[in-house]
């Protein structure tokens, strides 16, 4: 049911990390999402302004173009945030990063917390699947 | 009688008179001038008391005090030699030269510099040392100018009979010497005069005692203050540490665990049962290991002030409900019986700090495990209109009644339990009491020792005020 519902639905997932990526990849192609990769900030931002995904996985600490910096290029390109969930996956804790999330309104994971079918399980809530 | 009788008479009598007059008169003079150098000596002691209350440096209270006993006092030289706390010398901090004359400029420059080291054979050395009373000298013996050549010229520009080198003497101890250079010889001198000396040795020793015990206080105050400083930097250093550690410790942890999951689950095809009770161990292990780095990051941040209740919406069944999940192996390999009593409502939406309350019931389930060699470990989910409460009921070794009060206060470790578990952290249960009272609920705990335990937590269904 969760697979058909799930099918032809686009997931950006930018993460830098190449064995947490295929890890994630996996797990959301198991559930029937296509996947869009971006290895830094930079990609990610291409990717969501050219292909529109339905949902970004955004790793923080990115090479050439944080997380975060590329929540700050979308937003002063006048992107409207409401119309794609952002999950925030990171394995740093602060506390400030967890308010400015918010600002985003996205929500915050910490990646050693949860299992991939965890990720997923949100993903499909968020998506209403 | 005759007239002339009388007349002689009364001429004796008026001698008589003039000389009880004179005398008076002298008397009289004698009274005033002992009044005058009288109140000379309290003005002058008046004034060292104000300095010393006005003045705080102890280079400045000394050279105040020693202007002020040779302006006031008409000594033509006065210097202070102290001894400070630490130094194995004795040195000028202050002199007053009353005299313009340019051939005493060598005079002052040396009595500027004096140095006594205790060990010296010098007459100042020997003061120091036996302290004793006030001794007078020529400027030579004070100054060992054996050719006595250039003192003798110095002493005679500033008509110096005698210098007094007094003691200063507190608690029977020597701090330091006055050196008072005086116009009369001790035997020349009016007997107010001479004590004069000694009460001002006196005074100035008291005064200057004073002041450098305010300044050492003041300097051990300043010192005090920079390690206090010095000691919350490395406390934030350390926070910064701990933190970018378990930045990095759980990134490949995300890897280990998140891929054992997904073999477990299937993802990379179906796997044996004694494989997936492999898996499941090493699962197991690394979720442990996650909530470790959180108990680390947590501890950490409660002594820099980060710690801080990060109130979500969570689902209180389900949040139980996995708990119990990943440590049913843990329970399966020990041989005790985890038990899950389950509540008759199925969804209990709550707010609270997610992460950390799950900490907590992962350390309750995990603690009870442990500490339990045979029987249970029972599981319950309980609510009332305004709260809901988790319970951890075991049949495990308990709590010494000695060791109750201690037992969540952070590193303490009961020593039945020490022994089960020598390498335990101590810091499950006091984080859990910070995270529990934090977020305004309270810990569950009753135990009896041999029979076993209750640990559990009450926590409000949502923050009392709404917050969020």
């Amino acid at each position: 049911m969760r697979e058909d519902n799930a099918k032809g639905r686009l997931i950006l997932l930018a993460e830098d990390d190449p064995f947490i990526s295929r890890m994630y990849q996996t797990k959301l192609e198991t559930g029937g999402f296509s996947v869009a990769m971006a290895g830094n900030g930079r990609e990610a931002v291409e990717i969501i302004n050219n292909d529109h995904p339905d949902l970004v996985m955004l790793d923080l600490d990115m090479p050439e173009m944080t997380g975060w910096q590329a929540l700050e290029k979308l937003r002063a390109d006048g992107f409207d945030f409401s119309t794609m969930p952002i999950i925030i996956l990171t394995n740093s804790s602060k506390v400030e990063d967890r308010d400015r999330a918010k600002e985003y309104a996205a929500d915050y994971l910490v990646k050693a917390d949860i299992t991939p079918r965890q990720v997923l399980d949100i993903i499909n809530t968020k998506l209403g699947a | 009688m005759s007239l002339l009788d009388v007349l002689l008479s009364n001429i004796k009598l008026e001698q008589a008179g003039q000389v009880q007059l004179e005398s008076v008169t002298e008397s009289l003079y004698k009274q005033n001038l002992n009044l005058s150098e009288r109140n000379k000596t309290l003005s002058l002691l008046r004034a060292i008391d104000e300095i010393v209350l006005q003045v705080n440096d102890v280079n400045d209270v000394a050279q105040g005090v020693v202007s002020a006993i040779s302006s006031m006092g008409e000594f033509p030289l006065v210097t202070m030699i102290v001894g400070r706390k630490g130094s194995p010398y004795a040195v000028s901090i202050a002199s007053a030269v009353d005299s313009a004359d340019p051939k005493i400029d060598e005079l002052k420059d040396i009595l500027n510099s004096l140095k006594v080291g205790h060990s010296c054979k010098c007459l100042l050395s020997q003061v120091l040392v036996n302290g004793g009373e006030l001794v007078s000298a020529g400027l030579q013996d004070v100054l060992h100018d054996e050719t006595r050549a250039k003192t003798k010229r110095w002493q005679e520009i500033m008509g110096l009979a005698v210098v007094f080198v007094c003691p200063l003497i507190v608690r029977e101890k020597v701090i330091g010497i006055l050196l008072i250079g005086s116009k009369n010889q001790l035997a020349d001198m009016s007997e107010h005069r001479s004590n004069l000396i000694g009460r001002l040795a006196e005074v100035v020793g008291i005064s200057m005692d004073n002041t450098l015990l305010h300044q050492e206080i003041k300097e051990s105050e300043g010192r005090l203050r920079r390690a206090n400083a010095h000691l919350r930097e490395l406390d934030i250093a350390k926070d910064e540490f701990i933190s970018m550690a378990s930045h990095q410790l759980r990134t490949p942890l995300t890897t280990i665990k998140g891929y054992l999951s997904m073999l477990e689950e299937g993802d990379a095809g179906e796997i044996t049962e004694s494989q997936k009770e492999f898996v499941d161990y090493a699962f197991s292990a690394s979720e442990r290991m996650v909530g470790l780095i959180a108990d680390l990051l947590n501890t950490s941040r409660l002594t820099t002030g980060k710690f801080v209740i990060d109130y979500v919406d969570c689902e209180a069944v389900s949040m139980v409900e996995d708990e119990i999940r990943q440590l049913k192996s843990h329970a399966t390999t020990k041989g005790i019986d985890l038990i899950y009593k389950k509540p008759r409502f199925k969804s209990l939406p709550v707010v609270i700090d997610e992460a950390k309350t799950r900490q907590v019931v992962m350390n309750y389930i995990d603690n009870a495990i442990y500490y339990t060699q045979h029987g249970s470990v029972t599981v319950e989910l309980t609510k009332d209109d305004h709260n809901f409460s988790v319970r951890v009921t075991d049949t495990g070794i308990g709590v010494p009644k000695s060791s109750a009060k201690q037992l969540f206060t952070k590193f303490f470790r009961a020593d039945n339990a020490q022994q089960i578990r020598p390498d335990g952290t101590g810091l499950g249960l006091y984080l859990a009491k910070r995270v529990v009272e934090d977020q305004g609920g309270r810990v569950i705990f009753n135990s009896e020792e041999g029979k076993g335990s209750i640990f559990g937590f009450e926590l409000p269904i949502r923050p009392k005020g709404g917050a969020k």
